[in-house]
């Protein structure tokens, strides 16, 4: 998937200022704006624009040489780029460039200092608060320390079988697109990154249509959306009383694509001894002899994923009881026979 | 005393059977090819004509022997001897053929024995040839027929996602050994 050009974080130095034109008038945040691949020239003009443009923007930006560490990095496609994060990227391109496809920054050139506070504008808009989509039903913030990461506040809305599409912004990753009724997730950072990105606690999240032309133009390389729940509801703790969830039995309605999800050999036998009838989950720990917080977890990725269903105690077996087997199948013949397949293939 | 535990490996012709055992057997695995003579159903040039062989050593010296059984139905006789010594089926599918939820109601009316006793595992090969059916209407058939089995996307060729469907069968035989009354 082609990296887009922007990604998210809240955060910035603020100092105080008086007269903005914006109406900010307590505060305004000083702003790192980082552009490679300029001429000496191209920088000169660059750089008197920022400066001219210090009371006029939003926030106040600097431009600087040093982009270890900086809120907005400008570039020329197709240049290699430093390892260090920025808040937001963008592109740098000439006025005969053709403009890439999906949305994003972009500084053209030469710079007009309309079209520059413009841009400044947008991207302090982006930092703080990326509501440039028409049609927003929910906005969910997620503040820095607030404790609690992108997989519990995807967690929470998804078992409020929530239908709508989502944006999350992640800082120094990317974006990540969750649609529902597609069922399907993309990100525009990659996937190896994903575990690592859902553990973030800084983000915006925002309810989007899915007609969005941001999602459009991104989904149709969606990979299967029980990648993503999968690994949100191992990572999570399920939302619910402990009395409530002792008290359900719970059963498979379908097998999670254990060669396409990440999971542990303790998942295989977990979804094997609920796929045979309905547990409580002290039954499944004495079945399987695994923890109750890690049965939690599992159950919990079951059930974002729809895998599984929930019955009262008095919840019926899924499969009638099979016959007794002939010879190898009791349990005590086999010996622990998984346990012992597992030393011997690895798993 | 050591034990065997006999796991078939069944599936049309073309489904990856021989490789999938392949994949897992700790021996070279016992073919016995013969040239293709029905090329309408499948365009290899050589398929299993008898048995395909593999083994895995478990502590204590117990074996998982893996016989993967001809595709041709012809042959079916041999699946019939197979099964009653058997601890369960990995069924392979090729997503890539003319009709494979066909198939996999053809597969699952004969191994309904070997279901019902041992446990089944499904795994669709070629769903980078062929996407459809996705695992999900695997599923809804399994489900229309009173089955919950796992169905997982296959690349016989990989050792690790094989490897994950052998264990799933042995973890389902387990699974439901433990809750016959």
């Amino acid at each position: 998937m082609q990296a887009s050009s922007i990604d998210y974080r809240i955060s910035a130095n603020t100092a105080a200022d008086a007269g903005s034109p914006h109406g900010i008038a307590a505060s305004r945040s000083t702003l790192r704006l980082a552009v490679l691949g300029l001429s000496p020239g191209e920088r000169q003009l660059l750089r008197a624009i920022v400066d001219v443009l210090d009371s006029r923007t939003e926030a106040r930006w600097e431009l600087v040489d040093d982009d270890s560490d900086c809120d907005l990095r400008l570039h020329r496609p197709g240049i290699d780029l430093p390892h260090a994060p920025a808040a937001l990227t963008g592109l740098v391109l000439s006025e005969d460039e053709s403009m890439p496809a999906e949305p994003g920054v972009r500084l053209i050139m030469p710079p007009r200092v309309m079209a520059v506070m413009e841009l400044l504008n947008d991207a302090h808009d982006r930092l703080r608060q990326p509501r440039v989509e028409p049609a927003v039903d929910e906005l969910i913030e997620a503040e820095a320390d607030d404790g609690k990461s992108l997989a519990s506040a995807l967690a929470r809305l998804l078992e409020n079988r929530l239908e709508h599409s989502l944006r999350a912004r992640i800082v120094g990753h990317g974006t990540l697109f969750l649609c529902r009724q597609a069922r399907t997730f993309c990100t525009d950072f990659p996937l190896s990154q994903l575990q690592d990105a859902l553990s973030q606690h800084r983000f915006v999240m925002t309810s989007i249509p899915d007609d969005l032309p941001e999602l459009r133009s991104v989904i149709g390389e969606g990979r299967p959306i029980d990648e993503v729940l999968w690994t949100i509801g191992l990572a999570t703790s399920w939302e619910r009383s402990p009395e409530r969830l002792s008290q359900a039995r719970f059963r498979l309605r379908r097998w999670p694509n254990l060669t396409r999800l990440s999971h542990r050999p303790e998942h295989i036998q977990l979804c094997a001894v609920i796929s045979t009838r309905a547990m409580t989950v002290a039954e499944i720990a004495s079945a399987t002899g695994l923890p109750l917080s890690d049965i939690r977890h599992f159950l919990h990725a079951c059930e974002l994923c729809g895998l599984s269903e929930e019955c009262g105690m008095d919840g019926a077996d899924l499969l009638p009881v099979a016959a007794v087997p002939a010879t190898q199948a009791r349990s005590g013949a086999l010996g622990g026979l998984f346990s012992r397949l597992r030393q011997s293939l690895g798993l | 005393m050591s034990q065997e535990y006999i796991v078939l490996v069944a599936g049309p012709m073309g489904a990856g059977k021989t490789t999938a055992i392949a994949a897992l057997s700790e021996i070279p695995v016992v073919r016995t090819e013969a040239r293709n003579t029905d090329l309408a159903r499948h365009s290899k040039a050589l398929t299993t004509v008898a048995l395909d062989y593999g083994e895995i050593t478990l502590s204590g010296h117990d074996k998982v022997r893996l016989y993967g059984v001809p595709g041709q139905d012809r042959f079916d006789f041999m699946w019939k001897i197979l099964e009653r010594r058997a601890l369960g089926l990995m069924l392979l599918l090729d997503n890539a053929a003319p009709d494979p939820i066909g198939d996999l109601d053809r597969y699952l009316k004969v191994f309904a024995d070997l279901d019902q006793r041992g446990a089944m595992v499904i795994g669709v090969t070629r769903t980078d040839v062929n996407p459809q059916p996705d695992t999900e209407t695997y599923n809804e058939r399994l489900r229309e027929s009173g089955r919950v089995l796992p169905v997982f996307a296959l690349d016989a060729r990989e050792p690790r996602q094989v490897c994950t469907l052998l264990g799933t069968l042995v973890a389902l035989v387990e699974a439901r050994a433990t809750t016959v009354v």
